[in-house]
């Protein structure tokens, strides 16, 4: 007992209370987009708002157990945890079974589950305990590369079996490696990248003044770079730089129309949505009816389980994907500023807490904690609210899942308990 | 610079990003949320649906209070699939009537609705109370599946089918012309009664804001109905028939094309129109509407048609009257004119023949009982050649003018859809066929015993009697007497136009005294009625196309006229062969009530009467007809 005193002592209450405020207003908005008038209880087992309920008792029940157990049996175990998942992940490839169209989903025993989920906990641990290693030094390439192959590999396998959305999450791991010490151009190179595709989507397939839309953007590069050019001319190698990026940039360009090309459908239809071009009649019904929910939900919103969007089951998959469009329609723009700020709270103290570790390992687990979250909190977000395309992954802790809101939990509190043994050892 | 320092501003960095990110999602929710406010809009117009709630149809009494059009709710079993799980389909089917693999059919044919899993779906239509009654005890057994009510309209008596007319689904056209009051799917009047007081019999549409869901499923009204309006049911319109009468005429009609216009000269409203062959108006009632109608129409003995305004005949004999009146005003002849009639009329180089053997007559009365052709030749003649107008145009645009006093030539204005005016052939018609100088009184003589190109429809056949009746006047024959609001209880009466016919009414006695002798003792004999003295006049429409048309016209009592009657039997023959001894059948029924047993064989000899062979059809073809009803 005293034991645990010590413990609740040290656990920082307030990542604690911010954990549990996101689970119950994820609760609530669950069960309002579930509900009908016929007016079951929010505990019924029936529907999602009660199957999540077990759920959050699981969760509950899993983050005690994480507290009780001593922290370094993570960081010592941290590999063989990140080969068992590994074997898990790969698992799907023989056991899977298909769940609307992924077949990313594992039926053990009664329930199913996505060992993607898990994936990123055992790459968050698996890249701590390697950063974390003596003379691991991720400005070297020998190290870099080491680093890469293990954010790479999950990420490979998991994108490898359909799941695109989590796939990406795995990207978030470059904060991880920023804040230890990797290169900026790796993120500026990163951001420019993604700005580039966004542009040549924008620009491929239209025609602008008879010109396919591509060469005109080729052109407009060209341009610019002829006057870094101009101003740079004495300078050789900076010439011979911006060549090179031009020529690069060309490059991309083309191999982005290509790749587009060999998107599925789904996916195409969902960028071009997000463009705002035109796609076949009812494909943007998701993020529209989506916007319209937010939307309409004004200042205050329409008043819990009044929502007409969330009522009348006028979007899909509310419960998990798009459970934020049911908080934006029944809260409104207040609603909306809580959900942000608790996040932005959340990953603020994660960073914090992160930063006070003398443990090196208990700092990068931290980052790879505000990391993923917060990439899941981008993404679904953006997706939501129609800034991002329509990519399927949970916002942390409040859709409706169990084996999202079991792994958050999980990953969570794990590093709730590095943060309560923080003055024990420096590992 | 130790590396913590340097890492310490990545650390900012990362936190940058994360507020940047932030702030860019709370711009654009602001601007969602609340800068750009068409979402609230576009939620609603997602979610609350206008419904329309439509009312209760009107409802029809004959002149003595009798209902005659009410409307009969039927049932609709209406199913939504995604909720018919665990239905007794043995019982189901056992209860409707059919079979497994047609409930199975049901269900497929559903398919072609999108989302027809969870929008109502009509499974069986139009069951009658009775049967649905017994279907709701097991109705536990049937999840999924409710009734629905409709009304359909009902004419217990089955007569007056195109006088009530009938409802049908609006076209385009009414849409158009309604302004978009109408919408497809509606139902209007779309002939007769029906159809000229829509408005009234219509009521006014409610409508009601209603949340639906993402399957268009309803959920709720909306903000509790309060923007919600109700309908207002239809009024009742109390027409002028005498239901029994009307009942009577048509089964004296039945096997004969024809018609039978009964007026009640002093009000001008019509006691009976009699349109044979009819139909049963429940035929076009319902689902089996659209295939009867289609059969209706196709008939070759034209049920739909409505004869007593639409079908138009030269008047013949019934014509006299208004000849001899005309003549009289004119002051070209009296009423103790004389013309010797040896049978032949010779006339500008013409020899005319009159149809009956009779001493000569010596004044109107004599001449309308003998209905002698030359009398009514020279009385026409002179009229014509009256030597005070200046040329022929002159006097014949006069004579067109008392014919139209009567009524003919022009509609009567009768509150019924597509009445026909007739033809009192105009001075423009007889320029063109001789030249403007090329007729005379010997090119026309033909109009002076109603044969020509002088057309009437039996309604305005009955007119010209009722205005004998009225000594002068006739009133806009109508079939509705008045309005009435079922929840008020008020009642608006129509008032209706009084017409002056520009004859003389001093010469009515002299002529109503020679109709009332033609039936005493003239050509009409066999329409002579022990206790009624009716008066009017036989009738022979010469025919091109067969035997002539039968046809009488008339009034009754003489001293206080009550009734007045126009009957034409196509192709009946002479006008006391058919249509005199059912005109005095109806006049009888109206007046006493009764048929009197010694007439009771002349009234067998005219219901059995059968004509149908000169018409080319050997069978009643109405009689294959499918009818809604279930009694």
């Amino acid at each position: 007992m005293a034991r645990q005193e010590s413990i609740a002592g040290k656990i920082d209450w307030l990542t604690v209370f911010i954990y549990i405020l996101l689970v119950l207003i994820g609760w609530m908005a669950i069960y309002s987009s579930v509900y009908t008038d016929e007016g079951k209880s929010i505990f019924d087992s029936g529907i999602n708002s009660g199957k999540q309920f077990q759920w959050m008792v699981a969760s509950a029940i899993l983050a005690f157990i994480v507290l009780i157990v001593d922290s370094r049996f993570y960081t010592t175990f941290a590999y063989i945890f990140f080969g068992f998942i590994l074997l898990f992940v790969l698992s799907v490839f023989v056991l899977g079974t298909k769940v609307k169209g992924q077949a990313n989903w594992i039926r053990l025993g009664g329930f199913q589950m996505q060992p993607s989920e898990l994936a990123k906990f055992g790459t968050a641990l698996a890249l701590s305990k390697f950063l974390s290693t003596l003379n691991v030094d991720v400005r070297r390439w020998r190290d870099k590369w080491k680093a890469f192959a293990i954010i790479g590999i999950p990420m490979l396998i998991v994108a490898g079996q359909g799941d695109a959305g989590s796939a990406i999450v795995f990207l978030s791991f470059s904060l991880v490696l920023f804040r230890d010490g990797l290169e900026p151009y790796y993120l500026i190179i990163g951001a420019s990248v993604a700005v580039l595709s966004v542009l040549a989507l924008i620009f491929s397939g239209t025609i602008i003044w008879t010109i396919p839309g591509k060469f005109v953007l080729i052109g407009a590069l060209a341009f610019i770079a002829a006057i870094l050019v101009y101003f740079n001319w004495k300078n050789r190698k900076t010439v011979m730089i911006i060549a090179a990026i031009w020529v690069a940039s060309t490059a991309y360009i083309f191999s982005v129309d290509f790749a587009f090309s060999k998107l599925k459908p789904h996916q195409r239809d969902r960028i071009n949505v997000l463009l705002g071009k035109e796609v076949e009649e009812g494909k943007d019904w998701n993020i529209k009816q989506s916007i319209i929910a937010i939307g309409s939900g004004g200042f205050t919103g329409k008043g819990y389980l009044n929502g007409t969007q969330t009522k009348l089951k006028f979007v899909p998959e509310q419960s998990t994907d798009f459970i934020f469009s049911s908080i934006g329609e029944e809260f409104g723009f207040l609603g909306s500023i809580t959900i942000i700020v608790l996040y932005v709270g959340l990953f603020f103290r994660l960073l914090y807490l992160a930063e006070r570790q003398r443990s090196k390992f208990s700092r990068i687990y931290g980052y790879c904690v505000a990391s993923i979250l917060f990439f899941h909190f981008l993404v679904n977000m953006g997706m939501v609210i129609g800034v991002a395309p329509v990519i399927g992954i949970p916002l942390p802790f409040v859709s409706y899942g169990g084996s999202s809101l079991l792994s958050f939990t999980v990953l969570l509190f794990i590093f709730v308990r590095l943060d309560t043994q923080r003055y024990e050892t420096m590992r | 610079m130790s590396s913590k320092d340097l890492f310490k501003n990545r650390y900012r960095v990362i936190q940058l990003i994360i507020v940047c990110f932030a702030v860019i999602f709370l711009l654009r929710l602001l601007y969602l949320q609340v800068i750009d406010r068409k979402y609230v809009s576009l939620a609603r117009n997602n979610a609350v649906k206008e419904v329309d709630v439509y009312p209760t149809r009107g409802l029809v009494y004959d002149r003595k209070g009798e209902l005659i059009v009410y409307n009969e709710a039927i049932y609709d079993l209406m199913v939504i699939p995604k909720q018919a799980k665990g239905v007794d389909t043995v019982k189901l089917c056992e209860l409707l009537g059919i079979t497994k693999e047609d409930y199975v059919k049901r269900f497929m044919d559903m398919k072609k609705q999108k989302g027809y899993q969870y929008i109502p779906n009509v499974f069986f239509k139009q069951m009658s109370l009775k049967d649905y009654s017994r279907l709701q005890e097991y109705m536990y057994l049937f999840p999924g599946f409710y009734g629905q009510v409709r009304t359909i309209r009902k004419y217990p008596h089955r007569v007056a089918a195109t006088i009530l007319g009938d409802i049908g689904e609006v076209d385009d056209r009414q849409i158009k012309e309604s302004g978009g009051y109408y919408k497809p799917g509606d139902y209007v009047g779309q002939s007769g009664i029906e159809k000229v007081y829509e408005k009234e019999l219509g009521g006014k549409r409610g409508k009601k804001l209603v949340f639906f869901d993402v399957h268009n499923k309803e959920a709720g009204s909306f903000a509790n109905g309060e923007y919600d309006t109700l309908a207002i049911t239809g009024d009742n319109v109390i027409t002028t028939l005498d239901i029994k009468l009307q009942e009577y005429g048509e089964r004296l009609m039945q096997n004969k094309k024809g018609s039978i216009v009964a007026i009640e000269p002093r009000t001008g409203e019509i006691l009976a129109l009699v349109s044979s062959p009819g139909y049963d108006p429940n035929l076009l009632c319902g689902a089996v509407r659209g295939e009867n109608f289609r059969a209706l129409l196709t008939d070759s003995l034209l049920p739909l048609y409505s004869r007593p305004t639409q079908a138009t005949y030269p008047p013949g004999s019934s014509f006299k009257p208004v000849v001899g009146l005309i003549a009289l005003t004119e002051g070209v002849q009296g009423v103790n004119y004389t013309v010797p009639c040896s049978g032949v009329y010779n006339f500008a180089g013409l020899s005319l023949h009159c149809s009956h053997h009779h001493p000569s007559a010596t004044n109107i009365q004599y001449a309308l009982m003998q209905s002698c052709n030359p009398y009514f030749w020279q009385t026409f003649r002179n009229t014509i050649e009256n030597r005070q107008y200046k040329d022929i145009h002159d006097i014949y645009a006069k004579w067109i003018a008392y014919c139209n006093s009567f009524g003919l030539g022009l509609k009567t204005g009768i509150d019924l859809p597509s009445e026909k005016s007739g033809n009192i052939p105009s001075i423009k018609y007889f320029d063109k066929m001789y030249g403007k100088t090329g007729w005379h009184s010997s090119t026309i003589i033909s109009l002076g015993i109603g044969q020509g190109e002088i057309l009437v429809t039996p309604l305005q056949m009955a007119n010209i009697f009722a205005t004998c009746a009225n000594k002068g006047y006739w009133v806009t024959p109508h079939v509705v007497k008045k309005i009435s609001d079922p929840v008020t209880g008020k009642d608006v009466t129509h008032r209706y136009e009084v017409h002056k016919s520009t004859v003389d009414p001093q010469y009515f006695d002299a002529v109503d005294e020679g109709l009332f002798q033609v039936v005493e003792a003239g050509t009409a004999k066999s329409a002579h009625v022990d206790g009624i003295t009716l008066c009017g006049k036989t009738g022979t429409a010469q025919n091109p196309h067969g035997d002539n048309h039968s046809m009488f016209a008339g009034y009754a009592p003489y001293e206080n006229p009550q009734i007045a009657i126009a009957v034409v039997v196509e192709n009946g023959g002479y006008g006391a062969a058919y249509a005199a001894p059912i005109a005095s059948l109806m006049v009888e029924k109206y007046l006493n009530d009764t048929i009197q047993t010694k007439r009771l064989p002349l009234e067998k000899k005219m219901l059995e009467g059968n004509l149908l062979n000169k018409y080319g059809v050997s069978i009643n073809k109405s009689a294959g007809l499918n009818d809604s009803g279930d009694e």
